[in-house]
């Protein structure tokens, strides 16, 4: 219980603090535009298939995932307030409020990215839209899931994003194969059974990081 | 009455430090009673503050023990934090937020009610303004000293550790800061990491961190 | 001073030696099922197979066919009439030839081009598709698995340093690592030619290539993770706790998709033979003891580089070389 208001609170501040300074929602928005834009430059008009630009979704997912959510922690360990942090709330209070954070925030990320993408690529249909956002909102937590243990790794390391994507990228190649290929399928209408494998993995995956990462966050967090 | 100083105890066993194969100290044992002002000294990189972190929890030693004793009972090591307060010049709050943001999310990642009426008399209490409105970055260091005060006995804790409490602090400051030792000395206990000459007059007892010798103060 | 024995090591070198070369140097036999099989799919070509000769019955040359003909049968108790161009040496003492032959299709029978041995003795079986580059399972595997091997050991070591902060844990965790790099990248490269010359491409991202591929990256990040960290306490406990991580996500990769998505390796969802090339019943005994023999050896070989690279570690830690 205890726990639990641990988590809220430090999530509505992580809120109340970007609400404020927009360090990350910014830099998020403008890395999104930036690189449709040069999507759009490099295709030049040239005709995708919608399996191609499906993976192509997932690439800009996952930069722009890699840009962000290392913020949560890193900005932690920036303003000197991990200690304060220690001093006042559980690890389990910091990392799950973190995560909650980084889920809502890759979340929204997502949905942005998802319609920025349908209105800029005019050959881009979804034929099952509801396994599509599913895909997406299963995605988008195990991206977060992933990304939040990573990024407390990184920002206790004191190495401020370079390494990120480096640590990162192997963990999170299980959840970007099952992504892209059940986003195919479900933009190239699949039923439920194709795409069913994928789910499984994506699902499993999920639980799998966020329990590891549970057991093992007490380390990452105290000295 | 032996009961009576068991009923809040911090005991360290044996604590030993280093880092990078460094020797910071070495095998320190002392125990810390109710109505108690420690004294911690050392030369600058002697682990003062280090030895603090330890006991807090937050840095893990080398070896040996702090065990922390409320009301006869021993605390679990999860629960320390509950029972601890902590003022330092390295403990930084939330510079984006006003003072009284702060005290609200430092309240609230603790499970307190937020009270406002009880956050301004905590700032008053340390000669902050209460009705300012601007973030915590426009602070002084001094004005941010004080508000880390605020944060160390917000929840009202039996142990009370400053590291450098006196630091960046203008005279009335430093009284305040007296006021707060001799108040928490009634409920709880201080411990004090410091090498300044005014400070170690509070002190009742001081440990050299380099030797690990326990001696009384000359007060 | 303390004298070690070293005659292990001797043995060790040697033990490695003799199951490589054995590995190397024993002929690849088919059996007439695998030239039946070739016929099937329309690859008809010549390959070497052992044949038992069937001395009940007659052997003669044949002026009509212009060969000398004999019966014979393979391990598997086909029968069948091969035709020579001549009668081998030493036929008639002979209970088994090692030959280069193919499917006649005019006179249903084994056409017999060259006799390579008479009398063969142990022979590695025929892989359809492989050939003679099956050979790669005696190398290519065992490095693989030690990569696998040394992964787990290092994870070992850094669990062993969450629990008891002993710096020296975290130091055999690190050398276990840096081995199992050099056997990622020995398997990789091993791998990565072969399938040039067998699939075609350097690279083909088949399930198992994706898998090596994520290991090495994790092997990389690792290394990267603990050059970027001052502090050695900092340092053992991030990477330990990286280590774990990433074990608990590749599973995915090496025991799980390889077997649910196609691909070419043995093993894959679409091949029709049953489970990886170790488990799976297709080796035969012979490939068997040689595969675990040099398993066995690389496995001896990790722990004593293991070793030295640990008192290595010591000694540079003790001298303050290296912090």
């Amino acid at each position: 219980m205890k726990t639990m208001r641990a988590v809220w609170a430090i999530f509505l501040k992580d809120v109340r603090s970007e609400v404020r300074t927009r360090y990350a929602v910014n830099a998020l928005l403008m890395f999104v535009v930036t690189t449709l834009a040069v999507i759009m430059f490099s295709l030049a008009g040239e005709v995708m298939s919608p399996s191609a630009q499906a993976g192509i979704l997932w690439v800009v997912m996952f930069f722009a995932a890699m840009s962000g959510l290392s913020r949560s922690f890193v900005s932690e360990e920036e303003r000197g307030t991990t200690f304060t942090l220690q001093l006042c709330s559980g690890p389990l209070g910091v990392y799950f409020g973190k995560l909650l954070f980084n889920v809502v925030l890759v979340i929204l990320l997502n949905i942005v990215i998802v319609v920025l993408y349908l209105l800029t690529m005019d050959q881009f249909v979804i034929n099952q839209p509801g396994l599509f956002w599913l895909v997406i909102f299963l995605g988008s937590l195990g991206l977060a899931a992933s990304t939040t243990i990573i990024a407390a790794i990184i920002a206790r390391a004191s190495s401020k994003g370079t390494l990120f994507p480096v640590l990162s990228f192997p963990i999170l190649l299980p959840l970007l194969m099952a992504g892209i290929d059940a986003t195919k399928l479900a933009v190239e209408d699949n039923v439920w059974d194709a795409v069913w494998p994928d789910l499984q993995i994506l699902g499993a995956y999920i639980v799998v990081v966020v329990t590891a990462s549970y057991m093992l966050f007490d380390y990452v967090w105290k000295d | 009455m032996p009961d009576v100083i068991d009923q809040l105890k911090l005991s360290a066993t044996g604590l030993s430090k280093q880092f990078n194969r460094r020797k910071i100290f070495h095998e320190l044992t002392f125990t810390v009673g109710k109505g108690e002002v420690f004294g911690i000294t050392g030369k600058n990189g002697s682990g003062k503050s280090t030895l603090l972190r330890i006991l807090a929890g937050v840095l893990t030693p080398n070896s040996g023990s702090v065990e922390f004793r409320v009301g006869g009972a021993a605390i679990d090591p999860e629960k320390v934090i509950e029972v601890l307060g902590y003022a330092a010049p390295y403990l930084m709050l939330y510079e984006e937020f006003t003072a009284l943001e702060n005290i609200r999310f430092f309240s609230e990642v603790r499970g307190l009610p937020f009270d406002t009426v009880r956050a301004r008399d905590l700032l008053d209490r340390v000669g902050l303004p209460s009705d300012r409105r601007d973030v915590v970055h426009n602070y002084s260091s001094g004005m941010k000293q004080r508000l880390k005060l605020v944060f160390a006995i917000l929840h009202q804790p039996p142990f009370l550790f400053l590291d450098e409490p006196t630091t960046n602090l203008d005279q009335d400051g430093i009284e305040v800061v007296y006021s707060l030792i001799e108040e928490q000395r009634r409920h709880g206990c201080v411990l004090i990491a410091t090498n300044d000459a005014t400070d170690i007059t509070r002190c009742d007892r001081l440990l050299d961190v380099t030797t690990g010798e326990v001696s009384e103060a000359a007060r | 001073m303390k004298s070690t024995s070293s005659w292990w090591k001797y043995l060790l070198f040697v033990w490695i030696a003799v199951w490589s070369a054995v590995g190397i140097v024993l002929p690849i036999a088919g059996n007439l099922a695998d030239l039946a099989y070739l016929k099937q799919v329309n690859a008809p070509g010549e390959i070497q197979i052992k044949v038992d000769i069937d001395h009940n019955l007659p052997a003669e040359f044949d002026p009509e066919e212009g060969m000398f003909v004999f019966q014979g049968t393979d391990g598997g108790g086909r029968k069948a009439t091969f035709y020579v161009p001549s009668k081998p040496e030493g036929f008639d003492q002979a209970r088994s030839l090692l030959v280069e032959a193919r499917y006649d299709e005019d006179r249903h029978g084994v056409r017999v081009c060259q006799v390579v041995d008479v009398d063969p003795g142990l022979t590695l079986p025929y892989i359809p598709g492989l050939g003679e580059r099956a050979r790669i399972i005696f190398f290519h595997v065992p490095m693989a698995w030690m990569t696998v091997i040394a992964f787990l050991v290092s994870m070992w070591y850094g669990i062993a340093y969450l629990r008891k902060h002993d710096l020296e844990d975290d130091m055999k965790s690190a050398n276990a690592a840096g081995l199992g790099l050099l056997f990622c990248l020995l398997a990789t490269i091993t791998g990565s030619i072969w399938a040039k010359f067998n699939w075609g491409s350097f690279w083909n991202w088949d399930p198992r290539e994706t898998s090596i591929f994520v290991l090495l990256l994790i092997y990389g990040a690792f290394f990267a993770l603990r050059s970027a960290i001052e502090v050695e306490e900092k340092r053992a406990r991030l990477s330990a706790v990286y280590t774990i991580l990433a074990f608990v996500t590749v599973p995915f990769f090496i025991f799980i998709m390889p077997r649910i998505l196609p691909g070419l390796h043995p093993g894959s969802a679409d091949d029709t033979s049953g489970g990886p090339v170790m488990s799976s019943g297709g080796l035969n005994a012979v490939m068997r003891v040689i595969l675990y023999s040099l398993l066995a050896g690389f496995i001896v070989l990790f722990a004593w580089l293991m070793n030295v690279r640990n008192r290595v570690s010591r000694l540079l830690v003790r001298t303050g070389i290296e912090a």
